[in-house]
């Protein structure tokens, strides 16, 4: 239909998925370039610059990801990754993991462990006979994200010396995380996770019309949104463990993509992953290099990017219908 | 005559609200099944049952002599096609993919749609008048576009039985005709079975065969449009007067109501 025009917009994303990439090993607070990135004794700046990169893509493939999946099952354009309540939990255990005096690894383990059972909470709350409402797990994944919240500023405002600056880093999101094996631990559960939810991709078209609209065209709705809410559950929990909070990108790239190459899933699947992580890379890059040495939360950020090109893709949107 | 659906006393509905109270009836293969009634008698609620979206608490449907809870739902969905009530799309679709979307009982998970799928397609559009509209937007459609583009989805399932839920609500008198006349043409030269509700008596009588007369979830008779659409079987069960007369065009029964 529109194949020529089609080509075009895959070309600029592999394009803009190479400049982020190469922009990010180019710059950063440390003034090097490429060609110095490469010298022996620059070697740790160079490794701290491809874990951001790496934490970069593997985030902003699964939020946006995960986002698709929300959408298209709530049918909401504000749903989003973190609905399900995987921030508040990951964040209440990761602040109460620092209360206690975990470090290190200890941390994220404990944040993952609170981003299942924030999920498992909602699911409960929200589940009736067997099925799974979407209006009960909107309106469970709000309920349980404001309790825990509060939860959250309550401990802050107790211990904060002890913890808001690290608080902070969770609630704000960060690629500053240089733990290569947590990386690859999260990688191997968000990138697999990505993959299976493609294979669904028929079954998200059928559904986004309407859940009773893909049972009479074969398909087990409840099976099927019971396995897209593991999935999405497992890669928003390892995400959030490693970067902490990271808003918008799960919500603004999804209707980036829709808007540009509408809303079939087997293109808008790969396209929001590829995206997610353009975005993200090149935001991480602004976050340090804007006021160096200071690195700018990476939240602020994406807000600042995401929200003009959004207004603008909504406004030309507009005139066309 | 070859029987494709068989309902057997069957009981069902949603929690603490039975809907259904023991209904039985039979689809034939060319039928042209019209299910009429007033508001709330059960009409939506016997099409969830009979179509594996709601289980049924006591008896049985049978597909083709088989008990319908040991059809798999993709089995049943290449054999029969749903053409629901209203169908309100939140995203935008273009014609054409949610027509393709009808394939989707017939093809595997990843796998690529044929240049058989691909003719499928194109014949539905073309059988509901509909192939000019396939690069437009579902959303921007007009209503009586949206009520054909989703008669051709369910075309697009090569269905033995289709089951419409007021097709007609909505739409002008047009319109009305015109979807009507294409289920007609699809029952007539396609050899389609037919089961349809229907909340205007008149084009029930003028198009179905057989109708089935509900209320408060029984059958109250069922039978030829002369046999249910009496003076009696109506005010009993719409509680209001009505007149029931020849149609001088085409000898059927023709209600007028009054007040």
């Amino acid at each position: 239909m529109k194949d020529s025009n089609f080509n075009k917009k895959i070309f600029l994303l592999v394009l803009l998925f190479t400049l982020s990439i190469f922009l990010s090993l180019n710059y950063g607070s440390v003034k090097l370039n490429l060609s110095e990135l490469f010298l022996r004794e620059n070697r740790i700046i160079l490794y701290l610059r491809t874990m951001r990169i790496l934490l970069g893509i593997i985030s902003g493939a699964g939020l946006a990801t995960s986002g698709v999946v929300l959408q298209a099952i709530l049918k909401n354009p504000l749903a989003e990754p973190y609905l399900l309540g995987t921030s508040s939990g990951a964040s209440l255990g990761a602040i109460l993991g620092m209360v206690l005096g975990g470090t290190g690894l200890t941390l994220p383990l404990i944040a993952f462990l609170g981003a299942i059972f924030s999920i498992i909470l909602v699911y409960q709350i929200a589940k009736e006979n067997g099925h799974l409402p979407v209006y009960s797990l909107i309106l469970a994944g709000v309920i349980v994200s404001i309790v825990l919240s509060g939860i959250i500023i309550f401990i802050v405002s107790i211990y904060a010396d002890k913890v808001i600056h690290e608080a902070f880093w969770w609630l704000w999101g960060s690629l500053s995380n240089y733990n290569l094996k947590l990386i690859v631990l999260s990688s191997f559960i968000v990138i697999p996770s990505i993959f299976i939810i493609f294979v669904f991709y028929r079954d998200l078209d059928a559904i986004s019309i309407g859940e009773e609209e893909a049972t009479h065209l074969g398909i087990e709705v409840e099976k099927v949104k019971k396995i897209l809410f593991i999935l999405v559950s497992l890669i928003t929990s390892s995400i959030v463990c490693i970067s902490g909070i990271i808003g918008f990108v799960g919500l603004i790239i999804p209707h980036i993509i829709r808007f540009s190459f509408g809303p079939n899933h087997k293109r808008l699947i790969p396209l929001s992953a590829v995206s997610g992580a353009v975005f993200l890379v090149f935001s991480d890059m602004l976050a340090r290099t804007l006021i160096p040495p200071l690195e700018i939360p990476i939240g602020v950020i994406t807000a600042f990017l995401g929200t003009p090109v959004f207004i603008f893709l909504l406004k030309k949107r507009q005139k066309v219908t | 005559m070859e029987n494709l659906l068989k309902v057997e006393s069957i009981f069902g509905g949603y929690k603490d609200n039975e809907v259904i109270k023991g209904i039985s009836f039979e689809v034939n293969k060319n039928d042209f099944l019209g299910i009429i009634g007033p508001n709330a008698s059960g009409k939506s609620t016997l099409l969830r049952l009979i179509s594996k979206v709601l289980a049924p608490t006591k008896g049985h449907v049978f597909w083709q002599n088989r008990d319908l809870s040991r059809v798999s739902l993709r089995e049943f969905s290449q054999n029969v096609a749903f053409v629901a009530q209203e169908t309100k799309i939140y995203f935008s679709y273009s014609v054409w993919e949610i027509v393709l979307m009808g394939r989707i009982p017939h093809l595997k998970r990843l796998q690529t749609e044929t240049k058989k799928d691909r003719s499928v397609v194109e014949n539905a559009l073309l059988l509901t008048d509909t192939l000019e509209l396939r690069n437009k937007f579902f959303e921007t459609l007009s209503s009586g576009e949206r009520q054909r583009v989703l008669i051709a989805r369910a075309l697009a399932q090569e269905p033995k039985l289709l089951i419409l839920d007021e097709p007609t609500a909505h739409l002008d008198i047009k319109h009305q005709i015109h979807i009507m006349d294409l289920i007609k043409r699809l029952n007539q030269t396609e050899g389609l079975t037919v089961l349809t509700v229907l909340h205007d008596l008149n084009l029930a009588s003028h198009y179905c065969t057989r109708l089935i007369l509900l209320n408060e979830g029984r059958i109250v008779k069922q039978g030829s449009v002369f046999e249910v659409l009496t003076y009696n079987n109506l005010e009993t069960v719409y509680k209001t007067p009505v007149l029931v007369k020849e149609n001088p065009l085409t000898g059927k029964p023709f209600i007028i109501l009054f007040s």
